[in-house]
């Protein structure tokens, strides 16, 4: 039950139970304190009455001396003089006798011994006014009529009065001795109270001390107790995280500079990647030039493909034309031939008419002859001559064949060149979309560069995140510290001294650096100079004037 | 080439060369009647092949012999080259026959000296080669000189003969044909 108590109740109830016995304790102490403040008062009390009951008397016997005086005395003012002192001594008694008489009124209601004597006082102060001062008053009165008059009765009823007044006065101080008798009875009463009430008070004070420092020391203990052991384990438990927290610090530091590492190893490779896009972009133009020119090229060389398909064609007819031609020449040719083989015959024939005829038909043998070897030659001449026709023929044929053959071969081309033109078409396309997926590459690495700036900013704030947190850790360790010697005291100085070498300063140093360099980096790769694509690819008019 | 027929021996003399199967063969000159080119050759049914047929010589209906097949060679490719010598066929018993010829193509007029001819040489006593006067030499080539008379067989110039006699006696004469 003690244990589920929070520590605000624990120390409520500590404090309030030594709170409590201290107010037993005092409260003891300041009853009798009072007791005797009390006592004290009344004896105080009880000697002022004591004074104004000897003031009084005093008063009295002034009083009586003055009336003697103011008997005998002749003289008129003397006498006037005297009258007025006693006047004055007369209300002073007055005074007096009404404040001991209230301050009595007041006492008698708690003392039987203040109630025994304020009947006495009462009586002294009223005789004094009814009896007392009439007399003097009436001695006075007579005393001036009878001045100067040597009157013997008015001497004797001075007399009379002074005597009067004499045993009036007694009265009045017997019963002023009776007061101060029991004053006197009352400032005894009230030392022996206040005596005893001292004794009382300090046993009673020592026997309370005792009790309460021994249940205060108990309380204190436990209290104590319970408070320092859960601190203890509370103390084990920040020690532990502290330098838990110690050594992640560091962990985080280490991070965040291989985050810084690497972020900067991404920007010097961004910016590589960006100048190599760069030329990939000029390359990717250049292409595209190139690639459009090509296109102009290959539409000029399928028109020249084109020409020289009908060119072939009207070649192919003027060879045409020109087999026709040798073959109606070889049909001249054999005609010839035809006539030489006749003529041949009709030598061959007159010949033999010749051989018939003799001797007459000698010289006709050799007409026959001649004719023969003419008609031979020209048939030798035709047979030439057909042969150079069929070659011409047979080249003839040939050419048409080439001709056909290049047709064929002009048709291949341009249809290779429509496909050329197709492929460069799309080659310019695809240029086109590649120069499109630079550009998004370039926005990529663009963004790519502002995480890369972002992650090393976040190195950099983790570094002095993990720096604070080292020294959160540094400052706990020193809370722990605080903490111990406030439970423990001095003694335990050397645990206060944990991971206090892990500091953080020197890796956020390090993380300033490549994040520095990553904005050098980032700034290297903005203001790169664009490169002119006909630096990357040296392509000018001479080279595609082979085309 | 002017040589004397008469002091000319049997053998030597003016021989008309022709060439057949790439052979060449002469005729002697007097027996030709005449050299024409190719004609349109009528085929007489029922005749051995190696009578091609009759043809109209500017009116006169005669046989022609395809030497080739007379030969007992392949038969002759007609071409613009080939010829129909008209010989005179001597028959034993004094009567001559007019016979056209067909040969691959005439060549030649040659004067065969005497030293120039040479005797047939004598293969096989089973072989007549009576039908060959001798060997003429003439420049490279070698002419065989045909006895036109012994170039058939009796048996083969009467299947002529008649031809030519049922040419002659039904063809109706026309006008010659170059």
């Amino acid at each position: 039950m003690f244990k589920s108590w929070s520590l605000g109740l624990r120390l409520g109830v500590g404090f309030g139970a030594v709170a409590i016995i201290m107010a037993i304790v005092g409260g003891a102490a300041f009853n009798d304190m009072r007791t005797m403040d009390r006592l004290t008062r009344e004896i105080t009390e009880d000697a002022g009455i004591a004074d104004d009951t000897m003031e009084a008397k005093f008063e009295i016997q002034t009083q009586r001396l003055l009336l003697m005086e103011a008997l005998q005395t002749d003289d008129a003012a003397e006498l006037s003089a005297l009258e007025k002192e006693l006047t004055e001594s007369d209300s002073r008694y007055d005074e007096l006798m009404k404040g001991l008489v209230a301050k009595l009124e007041v006492d008698a209601e708690g003392d039987e011994l203040a109630a025994e004597i304020l009947p006495a006082a009462q009586t002294a102060a009223s005789t004094h006014d009814e009896e007392f001062e009439p007399v003097i008053a009436q001695a006075i009165q007579l005393a001036r009529t009878a001045q100067g008059a040597n009157d013997a009765k008015a001497a004797a009823q001075l007399a009379a009065f002074d005597e009067k007044a004499d045993a009036v006065g007694q009265e009045i101080v017997a019963l002023m001795d009776e007061i101060e008798t029991g004053t006197d009875a009352m400032v005894d009463a009230a030392a022996t109270a206040s005596a005893s009430t001292a004794q009382r008070a300090v046993i009673q004070s020592a026997v309370l001390l005792i009790v309460g420092v021994l249940l205060a020391a108990t309380l204190a203990w436990f209290i104590t107790r319970s408070i320092t052991r859960p601190i203890d384990r509370v103390i084990a438990g920040l020690t532990a995280g502290s330098e838990q927290v110690s050594s992640a610090s560091g962990q985080v530091a280490s991070a965040s500079q291989q985050l810084a590492e690497g972020a900067s190893e991404q920007a010097a490779n961004l910016e590589e990647t960006s100048s190599s896009l760069e030329e990939m972009a000029g390359m990717t133009r250049q292409n595209a030039d190139n690639s459009r020119q090509a296109d102009a090229m290959t539409r000029e060389a399928q028109a020249a493909a084109s020409k020289g398909v009908a060119s072939v064609r009207e070649m192919s007819g003027a060879i045409g034309r020109i087999k026709e031609a040798s073959d109606s020449t070889a049909k001249i040719i054999k005609t010839i031939d035809e006539i030489a083989f006749q003529t041949n015959l009709l030598a061959l024939n007159a010949a033999v008419e010749a051989a018939r005829a003799g001797d007459a038909g000698k010289g006709f043998a050799v007409v026959a002859e001649e004719v023969r070897s003419l008609a031979q030659r020209s048939a030798e001449a035709a047979k030439n001559t057909a042969a150079l026709i069929e070659n011409s023929q047979d080249t003839a044929e040939q050419g048409v064949a080439v001709s056909n053959e290049v047709a064929g071969i002009l048709e291949q081309i341009a249809g290779s060149v429509d496909k050329v033109t197709q492929l460069v078409g799309e080659i310019a396309a695809a240029s086109e979309e590649q120069a499109q997926g630079i550009e998004q590459i370039n926005i990529s690495i663009a963004m790519m560069d502002r995480v890369t700036q972002g992650n090393a900013a976040n190195a950099e704030e983790s570094a002095s995140a993990s720096e604070e947190l080292s020294a959160q850790a540094r400052e706990l360790t020193e809370m722990v510290g605080v903490l111990i010697r406030t439970v423990r005291g001095d003694k335990t100085e050397g645990v206060t001294s944990v991971n206090r070498s892990q500091a953080g300063g020197s890796v956020t140093g390090a993380v300033h650096a490549h994040t520095d360099r990553i904005r050098a980096h980032a700034a290297a790769a903005h203001t790169a100079p664009v490169r002119n694509p006909e630096e990357v690819i040296p392509l000018d008019d001479e080279d595609l004037a082979d085309f | 080439m002017v040589a004397s027929v008469a002091t000319a021996p049997a053998s030597a003399g003016k021989y008309l060369t022709f060439s057949l199967a790439g052979e060449h063969y002469g005729l002697e000159i007097l027996r030709v009647q005449e050299i024409v080119g190719l004609l349109p050759i009528t085929r007489v049914p029922r005749l051995p092949e190696f009578v091609a047929g009759v043809v109209n010589l500017r009116g006169r209906i005669i046989p022609v012999v395809d030497l080739r097949l007379a030969f007992g060679l392949e038969g002759s490719a007609m071409d613009e080259r080939t010829c129909v010598i008209v010989v005179e066929v001597l028959r034993p018993g004094g009567n001559s026959t007019i016979t056209g010829v067909l040969v691959d193509a005439v060549s030649d007029v040659v004067d065969f000296a005497e030293e120039t001819v040479e005797a047939t040489p004598e293969f096989s006593a089973d072989v007549d080669t009576s039908f060959i006067k001798g060997v003429g030499r003439a420049e490279d080539r070698v002419v065989l000189l045909l006895d036109i008379d012994r170039a058939l067989s009796n048996a083969q110039m009467e299947i002529v003969e008649r031809a030519a006699v049922d040419g002659s006696s039904s063809g109706e004469p026309e006008e010659g044909v170059s």
